[in-house]
């Protein structure tokens, strides 16, 4: 691969840039990223990571509530992604494919610690349904957009909250979250419907609330 | 529609993604339902309050070792398969190829992925650990190179202490290319006709000069058979006004009174580069300093600041997407043409009273402080960037800084 190539290919990874990307061009550009590191080509595979891995770190950090842990577990994710990227036949796939490792790292790491083993079946409070719409005017920005979101988030249970945030903070379709969570679709929509109504109870004290 | 829309539907509303019929369907139903409304307002605040969640890639020493371990298994892999086994490990020699030379060239900073020349597989066998054996004859190997003619005189050391030396005979400044994943690494200038490494607190026990291959112009280092150094402390001793040109992926490069050319690319380690020619620097999180670089300076950086000490005297080109510029010494002479560009970075000038600069700052949100007394002109265009002008003394040098939100921030004069 020649310089200028590279280059191109990682700048359009960069976070700046794929804020603007839809999902056909994200597929169009994983296409040939992923060929090329299935032929072994060290910065196809360094580009994918680039692009793939703040979303994974983030899975994961939400997931473990543990920064260095989730280090850890991205690495971890990345080299089993590594080990079989043969076997993924549909670039279309690859976000989902690597939600699910990121997923069987963290299970796996649940059931090595016994401090972490609790979170694999978390109790869930459920809410029957929130009746106020946020103020259309409240704003949150940045670190407090995730500093209340990461507080309401820890209000939901495993697995539930994987489920949640497959769907709300990395767009994944509810097809593609079955088969990370190992579920039905139907059971899928309904963790989901249930997780969003604890997170927006939570929400609502930050969001104001209007009927 | 009588029934209310799935959740999918106003989903797909909310993102435009609805084709045009259903969505002119679903949204007059919207408009006079009041759990629609509501269910559409939470959706909308729960994608806004995802899309404000930093979304950063991982600390590059995540990367870092995963491409050490890869490069690792790829190298443990069984080294003389036969039969079949063979002509399959003949199609993935390129893929290993590729793998040691990314961890040796300590990963790829702003897309700057290098396929390293210094893959141990290119490298000629190396000598048993602790006793390193003088290369017989280096002129041939370095072809038409600067260095033809000079030998290497001195082997490593392993057993002082933890301390690795290892000193080659030059005629004149040399080109030295290094790789290096943790180690810290000191530059500077020695004798005008010897390169020195030494090298302590690492796990690699030899260290040997490469010249230059035919072809090639520049020296390596062969650490205990591989390409790059892991880690230690690297110390080096090169003729004045040799070129260097490191690759690091977390430690620290200082490079001081060579005065020649300096590359460096690192991840995360500081740079610091005194007393040179040219500079171009890459660095995604570490800062940069510069003291004293004559030649033009061309760096880049995603959120590591670069720090100008000395005297500008050359064309200077800085990109960088949140890192800050700051100017400690003076622009005062035509040459010197200063260009930014940056998504949030700064650039600061300390003592403004100093630079002799015509100032020109293109930004959507930016702005220039601290121009109290000067003559400060604004245009605007309606959807494009704001353009401010403004001069300090006669405005021989030029600064230009190109930017979504970052300022232009003068000290006092």
């Amino acid at each position: 691969m020649d310089g200028k190539r590279a280059l191109s290919l990682v700048q359009t990874a960069h976070p700046l840039a794929a804020v603007a990307d839809d999902d056909s061009q994200v597929r169009s550009i994983d296409d040939p990223l992923l060929g090329r590191a299935q032929r072994g080509d060290s910065a196809a595979f360094r580009a994918l990571f680039l692009r793939h891995s703040p979303g994974v770190r983030r899975y994961l950090g939400d997931l473990l509530r543990d920064d260095a842990a989730a280090d850890d577990a991205t690495q971890e994710t990345f080299l089993r992604a590594f080990d079989s990227l043969r076997s993924l036949r549909d670039a279309a796939r690859l976000s989902s494919w690597l939600f699910g490792i990121a997923r069987n790292v963290f299970l796996e790491h649940c059931r090595a610690r016994k401090d972490f083993s609790r979170r694999l079946n978390e109790p869930n409070r459920d809410v029957e349904a929130v009746d106020e719409a946020p103020t259309p005017d409240a704003v949150l920005l940045g670190a407090e957009a995730d500093r209340v979101l990461s507080e309401a988030l820890a209000h939901v249970g495993e697995p539930r909250k994987s489920a949640l945030l497959l769907r709300l903070d990395h767009g994944l379709a509810y097809e593609d979250i079955a088969e990370v969570m190992g579920w039905s679709v139907s059971k899928v929509k309904n963790e989901i419907h249930r997780g969003r109504l604890q997170l927006r109870s939570q929400l609502l004290r930050y969001l104001g609330g209007s009927s | 529609m009588n029934t209310h829309p799935t959740v999918s539907d106003l989903e797909a509303l909310i993102a435009g993604t609805l084709d045009e019929d259903r969505g002119i369907l679903i949204s007059a139903h919207t408009d006079d339902c009041a759990v629609c409304t509501r269910e559409l307002a939470w959706l909308r605040a729960e994608r806004d309050l995802f899309a404000q969640r930093a979304r950063g890639v991982p600390p590059s020493e995540v990367w870092a070792r995963i491409e050490a371990q890869i490069a690792d298994r790829l190298r443990h892999e069984d080294p003389a398969p036969r039969g079949l086994s063979r002509v399959l490990a003949g199609a993935f020699r390129g893929q290993r190829m590729q793998w040691f030379a990314a961890a040796g060239a300590a990963a790829a900073v702003l897309g700057m992925i290098a396929i390293s020349p210094l893959s141990p597989l290119r490298s000629t066998p190396s000598a048993s650990p602790s006793t390193m054996q003088p290369l017989s004859d280096p002129s041939a190997a370095a072809g038409g190179a600067a260095e033809r003619g000079s030998v290497v005189v001195s082997v490593s050391d392993a057993d002082n202490e933890g301390v690795v030396l290892s000193s080659t005979k030059v005629t004149g400044p040399i080109a030295l290319d290094l790789s290096t994943l943790a180690a810290e690494v000191e530059i500077a200038a020695g004798p005008k006709d010897e390169a020195k490494v030494t090298l302590e607190d690492s796990h690699v026990t030899s260290v040997r000069w490469l010249p230059p291959a035919a072809g090639q112009t520049a020296w390596r280092l062969d650490f205990g058979g591989g390409a790059s150094l892991p880690d230690g402390h690297l110390r080096l001793l090169l003729p004045e006004g040799s070129r260097v040109d490191v690759r690091s992926a977390s430690g620290d490069v200082q490079v001081a009174g060579v005065k020649g050319d300096v590359a460096i690319t690192s991840e995360s380690g500081e740079i610091s580069v005194k007393d040179a020619q040219a500079a171009k620097l890459t660095s995604v999180s570490g800062d940069i300093e510069l003291h004293e670089v004559r030649g033009a300076i061309d760096a880049k950086t995603t959120s590591g600041a670069l720090n100008i000490q000395g005297e500008i005297r050359q064309a200077l080109r800085y990109t960088s997407v949140s890192g800050d510029l700051t100017l400690s010494g003076p622009c005062r002479l035509a040459t010197c043409k200063i260009t930014a560009e940056t998504v949030s970075g700064n650039v600061l000038l300390a003592r403004r009273g100093e630079h002799a600069l015509a100032i020109r700052l293109r930004s959507h949100s930016g702005e220039i402080s601290g121009a109290e007394g000067l003559p400060v002109e604004m245009k605007r265009v309606p959807g494009q960037a704001t353009e401010w002008t403004t001069r300090l003394g006669a405005g021989t040098g030029t600064l230009e800084l190109s930017t979504q939100s970052g300022d232009i921030q003068l000290d006092t004069p």
